[in-house]
């Protein structure tokens, strides 16, 4: 089977878990634990899980990979202490390190971070830039999501940044290309938390109150879906309509899904067991977001609660944006105690959004976020390793920029991590050949979908096509 | 490191060539840049109207169809249900990604999708949970046990107008349906909460809609939720649904208007919309290095410092010749210490900042947030004056700048940022950012007065502008403001802005006649932002729904 995201209509299956968003929790309904389709975790088409991670500002280069490429070890890993990515060690041999990845745009022609977020994900050029710049085309996330989600759930989508500050947040995730594509994501960790813990118990059973309950709710929310279909539909008549009120209530119209119930027990991974439930509670009210560093604990919540919603099959695919286009967490990492200045000016190496310096010390912070930054990535690797996902699942790490001081496109890092059903090579560290990301994602994608469809369409708009036999288990 | 010339040409090739890329551009580059150029190169024809100069480009859709705001959803169902106290509900919706248009309430990102889709089926299923848990808490909201009292009430209130027939009895099986169903509530509280949920995810509550004929005046029903959801942020009143029939001329219409805006509520909107205007998160943001008089609880002071501000020149019927001349402010106790007067309390007091501080501009958080620790920034002070108070065109920023050099011995900040940008080229930072930045050299990045810079050097803060309509020379940021106030281009800016909002869509060139009959009434003798947006409830842009390019 060939799949054109742009041409498939949306698979009709019957979605539960839009159910479970908002249920569970608004007519206070105990644990639905056993609601999400167990047949997801069926032998015979095993499920990938995808989640991309898409950080900020940059890395230093020479201070964040291995030297060479070849094959990668837990003892290999740890000791190359000067090197961002020893922290990820303990996961060597589920790691796969990629080198000369390159984004479509040869360079940016205006602000590179807002450029990049569009790029990184989508493999096509960017359009306009700074606040107002757009993709050109629909992000890897979403082409997934079409394929493998019932009734084409839409990806899960986070943001661990300050969204106040409003410049380049959210700039990861696109429907398709041209303004107004971008998806928004969720900063607060407590939103997704609301939405999973109805999933949650102890030992994955469910009781028969529970499925009454749920029963009865699905029942009348069938009359109200349906009135509001009628409804709909009678706008969708109105000859005033233009075709862009039109495809916006058409829109609206598929969102409307009803569910189905069909109780099986899950997997046991789906537990609230490793969340940070008293942290994830306190964000239930007055979700401030500080510049201090608190970033990397948000990011790690998402993390945690991504696993989760991959235990519980509550969504396949997820994308977290770590850190926003001039990102201006103040690190406590010792180089910065001097300097005391935002990361985006520690990228620039020197105090300012746009100008570019060569201050050392700032380049040493830089070092030191970045591992400050993997260890996150390892909390979050941690959390698929005790659910049992890095085998089921691929984990993209990348950055918007590939360093700080030249915001170049070129060598973009990209690291990977689980082997997607065994489909991707796991413990080495590979050149991908100086290729743009149009073909890493060719990869990604097919591993993704795998167990639904064929990928053959080259996806996004950079040079060649096909996927990379590097990257290949 | 590439040379200096290199990437002074390359930003004014760049600016040149992303002013073709639709949508519009914006030169935004952040607080507490210690750049070289904000911006490329700039011209009237660079995205500008030729007739007036501003900037006057989009994409406007003209939905016929524009989803509530998490806002208007809030106080909408509050005022709905008859709530107490507001259900916080949509603290967990779906955001608008910020940034891409002027404002948040652009139509372009008020759309439902799975995700908000969820949220409002939600929020919709608590809220009908929570109004009939009780026969107190149902009699609250409707003191009757008919159903068809209940459906023809509700509905009226959700829908912004009366339900036709076919509604009605599509809500009657509803409510039998609900009544039905399993449970211990009471067989009226059971078909009122299926009826509330399906009114809270009705599209004709969830959308503002406009099916009037294009270019034919909406129906009193359309007015009455259109004046309601902006001035007031909530759906009609039954009072104001019992006068909507004969909202359908501009008088009628205006007088309403004028009443709302005498109101609490409209204060709360022209907060969302002058803050989103001039960026007052950011001031929350505000870091400094190495400044010993800067403590970043003066960031909480500055924010309501700057609402204060523009709550008085709305509440007082002033406009935009006061905002950019008025020589009062707000001061809180550390605002004080910087200002160098005298307050005691720990509140923020209005205060006469004296004869240096003209206008708003000249206060403490517009000069704070665009300046480099202790120094003042002149090319982001421009920049940002151009973009939201003249909608000058300036190009997106280079990729790369390079840093400004140190401050020599006997060399004056303006005389270092001259010496970078002018070998630039660039006509935006020698002709348009750069004098409006040095206009304000009398004032340090925290924004105090000095008379002297760099060991007693005289400060400069001379220049000329292009206005739109006219070159005028200026001695000092005072005089710069004034003719400001004087220009039509000013005038013109806050018009489109002030438009922008309030009809939430992009501005485009199609709506000069609009944007001048604004600017008229702003720039006249009393042109107070009430007389300006009872203009614009008059206008046919207001009260017709044009097609716009399809």
């Amino acid at each position: 089977m060939k799949f054109n995201p742009f041409s498939a209509p949306r698979r009709t299956l019957l979605n539960r878990r839009a159910f479970l968003r908002a249920g569970a929790i608004a007519v206070g309904l105990p644990f639905l634990e056993g609601l999400p389709e167990r047949s997801a975790w069926a032998a015979d088409a095993a499920p990938v899980f995808s989640l991309f991670i898409v950080a900020a500002c940059g890395v230093v280069g020479s201070r964040f990979f291995p030297d060479e490429t070849g094959p990668l070890s837990v003892d290999s890993l740890a000791g190359l202490t000067d090197k961002a990515t020893s922290v990820l060690a303990p996961h060597a041999d589920r790691l796969l390190f990629v080198k000369n990845i390159n984004f479509p745009m040869p360079g940016p022609t205006n602000c590179g971070h807002s450029q990049g977020l569009c790029q990184a994900l989508t493999a096509a050029p960017a359009g306009g830039g700074g606040g107002t710049a757009y993709s050109n085309g629909m992000s890897a996330d979403m082409v997934i999501a079409q394929a493998v989600n019932d009734a084409g759930t839409d990806p899960l989508t986070l943001y661990a940044g300050n969204r106040r500050n409003g410049y380049i947040a959210e700039r990861i995730s696109f429907k398709g290309a041209g303004a107004g594509q971008v998806r928004s994501a969720d900063d607060n960790p407590y939103t997704l938390y609301s939405r999973l813990i109805g999933l949650t118990s102890k030992d994955g059973t469910t009781t028969p109150d529970a499925t009454d309950a749920a029963a009865a709710l699905l029942s009348s929310r069938k009359s109200v879906n349906d009135l509001v279909r009628g409804e709909l539909k009678q706008m969708l008549s109105l000859s005033a309509l233009s075709a862009a009120d039109k495809q916006r209530l058409e829109q609206h119209f598929d969102s409307i899904r009803d569910a189905e119930i069909k109780m099986n027990n899950m997997s046991l991974a789906c537990t609230q067991d490793g969340l940070a439930v008293s942290q994830l509670e306190a964000y239930k009210t007055g979700f401030a977001f500080r510049m201090d560093g608190m970033i990397e604990d948000v990011a790690k919540l998402h993390l945690e609660l991504v696993a989760l919603a991959f235990a519980c099959n509550f969504n396949r695919v997820a994308t977290l944006q770590h850190g926003d286009g001039t990102d201006a967490t103040k690190y406590a990492v010792p180089s910065n105690a001097g300097l005391n200045w935002p990361f985006h000016h520690i990228s620039h190496r020197v105090q300012s959004d746009s100008a570019i310096g060569s201050n050392q010390t700032a380049e040493d912070a830089h070092a030191e976020i970045d591992v400050v930054r993997m260890q996150t990535l390892l909390h979050g690797l941690d959390q698929f390793k005790e659910r049992g996902l890095l085998d089921k699942s691929m984990i993209m790490w990348t950055n918007h920029i590939a360093d700080g001081p030249t915001h170049s496109f070129k060598n973009v890092p990209t690291i990977i991590a689980g082997n997607a059903g065994g489909y991707l090579k796991q413990g080495a560290y590979v050149d991908a050949g100086n290729v743009t990301n149009n073909r890493l994602f060719n990869t990604l994608i097919t591993a993704a979908v795998r167990d639904k469809t064929d990928w053959s369409t080259n996806f996004g708009d950079g040079s060649g096509s096909g996927g990379l036999d590097e990257l290949l288990a | 490191m590439r040379s200096l010339s290199s990437l002074c040409a390359t930003l004014v090739l760049t600016a040149l060539a992303a002013c073709a890329d639709p949508p519009k551009q914006k030169t935004d580059t952040g607080p507490n840049d210690q750049s070289a150029g904000a911006s490329g190169a700039a011209g009237e024809s660079d995205g500008a109207s030729g007739a007036t100069g501003i900037e006057l480009n989009g994409s406007p859709q003209h939905y016929r169809v524009v989803r509530l705001t998490n806002a208007q959803w809030a106080q909408s169902v509050q005022d709905i249900l008859h709530l107490a106290d507001p259900s916080g509900l949509e603290a967990s919706f779906q955001s608008p990604v910020a940034g891409t248009t002027d404002f948040s309430n652009n139509e372009l990102l008020l759309d439902v999708n799975q995700r908000s889709w969820a949220d409002f089926q939600s929020a919709a299923e608590s809220l009908a949970d929570q109004v009939t848990s009780s026969a107190s808490a149902l009699a609250n909201l409707y003191p009757g046990t008919d159903s068809s009292g209940f459906i023809r009430t509700l509905g009226r209130r959700a829908y912004r107008r009366p339900l036709t027939s076919a509604e009605t009895s599509a809500y009657n099986a509803l409510f039998k349906s609900g009544s039905a169903m399993p449970g211990d509530k009471s067989a009226f509280a059971k078909g009122a909460a299926l009826v509330i949920r399906a009114l809270l995810q009705s599209p004709n509550f969830l959308y503002r809609t406009e099916f009037a004929p294009s270019g034919e005046p909406l129906s009193g029903y359309e007015v009455a939720a259109k004046l309601s959801l902006w001035l007031r942020g909530t759906t009609p009143s039954d009072e104001l649904l019992d006068m909507a029939p004969d909202l359908t001329t501009a008088d009628a219409a205006a007088a309403i208007a004028s009443e709302m805006l005498d109101e609490p509520a409209a204060v709360t909107v022209m907060r969302e919309f002058h803050g989103e205007l001039l960026h007052f998160a950011r001031l929350g943001t505000i870091s400094k290095v190495g400044v010993s008089n800067y403590r970043s609880s003066l960031n909480a002071e500055y924010e309501e410092s700057s609402y204060l501000f523009f709550d008085k020149i709305f509440n007082e019927g002033l406009g935009v010749k006061d905002i950019l001349t008025t020589t009062y402010g707000f001061v809180g106790p550390g605002m004080a210490k910087l200002y160098g007067i005298r307050q005691t309390g720990s509140g923020l007091i209005e205060q006469d900042l004296g004869p240096e501080r003209v206008g708003y501009f000249s206060q403490l958080p517009f000069l704070t947030l665009n300046g480099l620790n202790g120094d003042p920034d002149p090319i982001h002070r421009g920049a940002s004056i151009n973009l939201d108070v003249l909608c000058a065109s300036l190009g997106p920023p280079a990729a790369a700048l390079p840093p400004i050099p140190a401050l020599e011995q006997n060399q004056t900040n303006r005389e270092r940022i001259t010496l970078l940008t002018t070998g630039c080229g660039g006509t935006c930072h020698n002709d348009l950012i750069n004098p409006v930045g040095f206009a304000f050299e009398h004032f340090d990045g925290m924004g105090q007065y000095r008379d002297t810079e760099n060991d007693g050097l005289t400060i400069d803060s001379s220049g000329s502008y292009r206005f739109t309509d006219g070159s005028k020379k200026f001695a000092d940021a005072g005089e710069l403001m004034r003719a400001m106030a004087e220009s039509q281009q000013a005038h013109l800016c806050y018009a489109k802005k002030l438009a922008s909002f309030s009809l939430q869509r992009d501005i485009v060139e199609a709506d000069l006649p609009l944007v001048s009959a604004l600017s008229a009434i702003s720039r006249a003798e009393d042109g107070s932002i009430k007389r300006v947006l009872t203009e614009l409830v008059k206008n046919d842009a207001f009260r017709t729904h044009d097609e716009g390019a399809q």
